[in-house]
């Protein structure tokens, strides 16, 4: 196997060994601040990258990014915030747990889903890589729009309230989302003469104004700290044997939803960990325990989004094409190195690709061991009284958003949404289907467009090619279900509805 | 001679009265960090180029050269703010012909009715001009561009063809090539290069007018086929593909250009000092080795030299840019 | 007669109202036909069921009791407040000054801070702040912009 001959030896020299911890330590770091991301980071390190073996910049680069997704969550379960948009759906169920004294739990769950979720994704990358790629290839425009569409009609009820709340909250993330230049008529939608809008909204803004600004409005006076849980011991610390056999199946299942989304170009850990969240939703016994705690719905979505993570190295490693701005990065430092990222680069580098393959797994032990300490360390942070806690994330929030493009704009945009948010709250209304609209609205916008221009406005010839036909009959399954559960609900509970109307009518 | 060196004197003392005394002499500079702000993302063409290239020059510098990405609406963000900044050689700004033509596009320099760019900016050097390369999916048939030509002409609006967005300049030089070859292809948008490639090796499109270094090497393993370049003449890079030109488009002629800008009212002096500064960082063996590696070719260029080549070429898009928005 | 102190009336007429905007706005950017969709098409047809399940929710609101819940204007105003001094002042101030603003300001959220405890903060967080992400991270930011 050249992973043991060839992998190991270059990524457990002391050299690569120390980028490696000096990555995921870093990554984690920025991964818990809010708003800095893993790009921002790797963006920043480029530099560095520079003065570094290939070999040892791109151990150093990876490092940073899956470290930042294990990172990433815990401020979505401890705060509210989501450090990046791929743990926003982390903050659903981890927020509440965190807020009925949970958070260790919490934080362990996220920590041994991530791990296994990576480590798995790791062997997918190895193993399927070639696989991986032709599937990658074999989607275009048709099997993309498909895809998605039924990515938004299964979570467009992740929402806990009113099916009808759920959806006008996709729609309107849909039409957030599509603000900005249309890439196929150059027309500028909703950009009110700001340059700084034709790209969209950047959706980190969109995720902490939504729920970090408004819950901080929201909890300012109302709560004295984070956690009411009184005393803190060890062993609340550690989750029960009850949650720990809650969280297995979620974890493989997130780990699955993420390898399958994660070598796709454009989709990846974010998309990955709202599936995997709506899917547990969907499949749960008592899916109203979502979005109060469940703890199935932290370990699929952190297990998804760190297999995406690994797995999106499929693309860039086995064709040079990059999956996503982070990626794009990285590719350019293998070129600053007069490195050609391409087909040939596994045949030609062994050393590189198995080097950097060995160093995943060794980065995740590292990650492992690194979080499973500091899971003491932030609960006790959770003590700091609310007072003051709230004038730091609302720094950090406000300089995390400055530093995705070194632009003010952006931090006036987190105060708009940040409002909205708040009044969201007070009428109802969830931001995580919002989220999800404004995510898949333009890719499936875009990709319906595109695909009728290949086949030059003819709707049939997209359903006849196979992988989009599959998703179009899922979906259609998966409506049919939903109206089928909606009907037998409406029957099975007409004694509850009963006396609301009879309330409703004495207004 | 006696005149023109009145005139440059005569510039530095207004140079010297409009910015207080505080103006900075050439010789001094730099004497603090020197910003260059790239309005691209990390990781692309333009942030490579700049990031290879100040990487060398700030070697030659006592102070150092912080990179500053600002990306955003196709360069225009980053590029638009940093115009604003004081022309005292401390920001410096790279841009492409993708960020140039955005300026222009928006009305930027468009004062005399004619793309001028020393109204907006002032031109320090080229860094590079590289020719895209035709690149086909080999389930097209084609292996040349009479070939492709002819097939343009038996199937009009048949063949798709990508670009990275609308009014990119892998979109408008589709368009030319429309215009010299007269075909008429169909064109699909997507969002950057790095969208398209894999649509292209998909086989969802058929064709595009790519960078050189995000094609070729699937064109090496078979993956695509590589026709042409679309220079006026060979590319010293790869001697071996043809021109399109040669493939009988004549007068085809596209490329693609890296510069370096500074705000307006630059002293000239202290223009030069830059000037020299970027163009002996280009000339060392490493640096061209890693450019080459990039598919760019170091062109530097005297300030006077670029203003004009920028002007010409941005007028021969902007016209291209028109046409294609009378198509849509 | 109709009670308006009612979550779902004024979130269902907000959300027609915005879907109302957005399917106007979206048919001047060109809706084109099925088969070649122009900007508005996708636009036109969210904004059209915005509108028609926002009233729904409206009037099925009447029929059940759903009070809108007090808005905290205090911590409201004081948080915007915060941040907009924040927006305001980091590129002609400075980092420090600017988090200084936003801690200042947003603490006055909380009716049990004290002026004395907030300075100490602002400044703590501040120095912490530059730490971290000027030294640390390297984002681009002068800690006071006046030596600029």
């Amino acid at each position: 196997m050249d992973l043991f001959s060839i992998g190991f030896p270059t990524a457990l020299s002391l050299e690569n060994l120390a980028y490696c911890f000096a990555g995921v330590f870093l990554g984690t770091f920025v991964g818990v601040l809010p708003g800095i991301g893993g790009l921002t980071a790797v963006a920043l390190l480029l530099p560095v990258s520079f003065y570094l073996d290939p070999i040892s910049a791109l151990i150093l680069l990876a490092g940073i990014y899956y470290g930042a997704e294990y990172g990433g969550s815990t401020a979505s379960i401890l705060l509210n915030l989501p450090g990046t948009a791929s743990n926003a759906v982390t903050c659903i169920d981890g927020y509440p747990m965190t807020r009925q004294g949970k958070a260790g739990p919490a934080l362990f769950i996220t920590s041994v889903g991530s791990f296994i979720g990576g480590t798995l994704g790791i062997a997918v990358l190895m193993a399927l890589a070639p696989a991986l790629v032709s599937l990658a290839l074999s989607f275009g425009a048709a099997e993309y729009f498909a895809a998605m569409l039924l990515g938004l009609i299964a979570a467009g009820t992740i929402g806990r309230g009113k099916p009808v709340k759920s959806v006008v909250m996709v729609l309107l993330g849909v039409c957030l989302g599509l603000a900005g230049i249309d890439i196929n008529s150059g027309e500028r939608r909703f950009t009110y003469g700001f340059f700084e809008l034709f790209d969209g909204i950047p959706l980190v803004v969109v995720a902490m104004g939504l729920f970090g600004m408004s819950e901080v409005i929201a909890s300012v006076g109302k709560i004295k700290s984070v956690t009411e849980a009184g005393r803190i011991t060890l062993r609340s610390m550690i989750p029960d044997r009850k949650d720990m056999k809650a969280s297995i199946m979620p974890i493989l299942r997130g780990f699955g939803v993420g390898s399958f989304f994660g070598p796709l170009p454009g989709t990846g850990p974010t998309i990955s960990a709202f599936m995997a969240y709506a899917i547990e939703k969907r499949i749960a016994r008592q899916p109203e325990r979502f979005g109060n705690g469940a703890v199935e719905g932290v370990a699929a979505p952190e297990s998804a989004n760190n297999a995406a993570v690994q797995t999106s190295f499929v693309p860039t490693l086995a064709l040079g094409i990059p999956g996503s701005a982070t990626m794009a990065i990285m590719l350019g430092a293998l070129m600053i190195h007069g490195i050609q990222p391409g087909p040939r680069l596994m045949g030609d580098h062994p050393e590189l690709f198995w080097g950097l393959v060995a160093s995943f797994w060794i980065g995740n032990v590292l990650l492992l061991v690194l979080n499973i300490p500091l899971i003491g360390l932030w609960v006790k942070l959770l003590q700091i009284p609310y007072r003051l806690l709230y004038p730091i994330i609302l720094c950090m929030i406000c300089i995390g958003v400055y530093s995705i493009s070194n632009s003010v704009f952006d931090v006036w945009l987190v105060i708009i949404f940040g409002l909205v948010g708040y009044g969201m709250k007070l009428l109802d209304l969830e931001p995580a289907p919002l989220l999800i609209g404004f995510i898949l609205g333009p890719m499936i916008e875009a990709q319906f467009r595109r695909a009728l221009i290949l086949t030059g406005g003819d709707y049939l010839a997209l359903m006849q090619r196979p992988i989009a036909a599959a998703f179009f009959a899922c979906s259609a399954l998966l409506v049919g279900w939903m109206v089928y559960a909606m009907f037998r609900r409406r029957k099975a509970r007409p004694v509850e509805e009963l006396p609301e109307v009879a309330e409703g009518k004495t207004l | 001679m006696t005149r023109s060196s009145f005139l440059a004197a005569s510039i530095v003392a207004a140079g010297i009265v409009l910015t207080g005394g505080g103006a900075v002499l050439a010789q001094d500079y730099p004497a603090q960090p020197v910003n260059v702000v790239i309005p691209f993302p990390p990781g692309g063409g333009t942030d490579t180029i700049g990031r290879i290239v100040f990487n060398k020059v700030a070697e030659g510098w006592s102070e150092p050269v912080v990179i500053q990405n600002q990306p955003g609406a196709s360069g225009l963000v980053g590029t638009l703010s940093a115009m604003r900044e004081a022309p005292d050689g401390y920001t410096l700004i790279m841009g492409s012909t993708g960020s140039i033509l955005s300026l222009a596009r928006e009305g930027m320099g468009m004062d005399s009715g004619a793309f001028q760019i020393q109204e907006v900016l002032t031109p320090v050097t080229q860094l590079s001009a590289d020719p895209y390369v035709v690149a086909v999916h080999p389930s097209l048939g084609v292996e040349s561009i009479e070939e492709l030509v002819a097939l343009a002409k038996s199937d009009p609006d048949a063949i798709p063809f990508g670009s990275s967005g609308i009014g990119s300049a892998s979109h408008l030089t589709g368009v030319l090539f429309e215009q010299l070859a007269g075909v008429e292809l169909r064109h699909v948008p997507y969002s950057g290069t790095g969208e398209a490639v894999p649509a292209l090796l998909g086989g969802d499109i058929k064709l595009m007018f790519a960078p050189p270094s995000s094609v070729l090497p699937h064109a090496e393993d078979g993956a695509l086929i590589a026709l042409a370049v679309t220079s006026e003449e060979r590319s010293a890079l790869h001697p071996d593909l043809p021109t399109v030109a040669e493939g009988g488009v004549a007068g085809f002629s596209a490329i693609g250009w890296f510069g370096l800008y500074a705000p307006t009212g630059v002293e000239p002096g202290l223009l030069e000092a830059i000037n020299t500064a970027v163009t002996d960082a280009m000339a060392d063996p490493a640096v061209v080795e890693a450019l080459a590696n990039q598919g760019a070719a170091p062109a530097p260029m005297l300030p006077d030299e670029y203003r004009d080549w920028v002007n010409a070429d941005v007028s021969m898009w902007l016209e291209l840019a028109a046409i294609a928005e009378a198509e849509e | 007669m109709i009670e308006l102190n009612h979550k779902d009336l004024w979130g269902g007429a907000l959300i027609a109202l915005t879907g109302g905007y957005v399917a106007y706005s979206a048919a001047g950017f060109g809706i084109g036909n099925a088969a070649r969709m122009g900007p508005g098409y996708v636009l036109v047809i969210a904004g059209v069921a915005m509108v028609v399940l926002g009233l729904a929710m409206a009037v099925a609101s009447l029929r059940y009791a759903d009070p809108l819940p007090g808005i905290a204007w205090r911590p409201l105003v004081a948080v915007t407040a915060g941040m907009i001094g924040f927006a305001l002042s980091l590129r002609v101030l400075g980092l420090v000054p600017a988090v200084c603003l936003l801690v200042g300001l947003s603490a006055i959220g909380d009716p049990e801070s004290r002026p004395l405890p907030t300075t100490a903060l602002a400044v703590g967080v501040a120095l912490g702040m530059w730490v971290v992400f000027v030294l640390g991270l390297r984002i681009p930011l002068p800690a006071f912009a006046l030596d600029f």
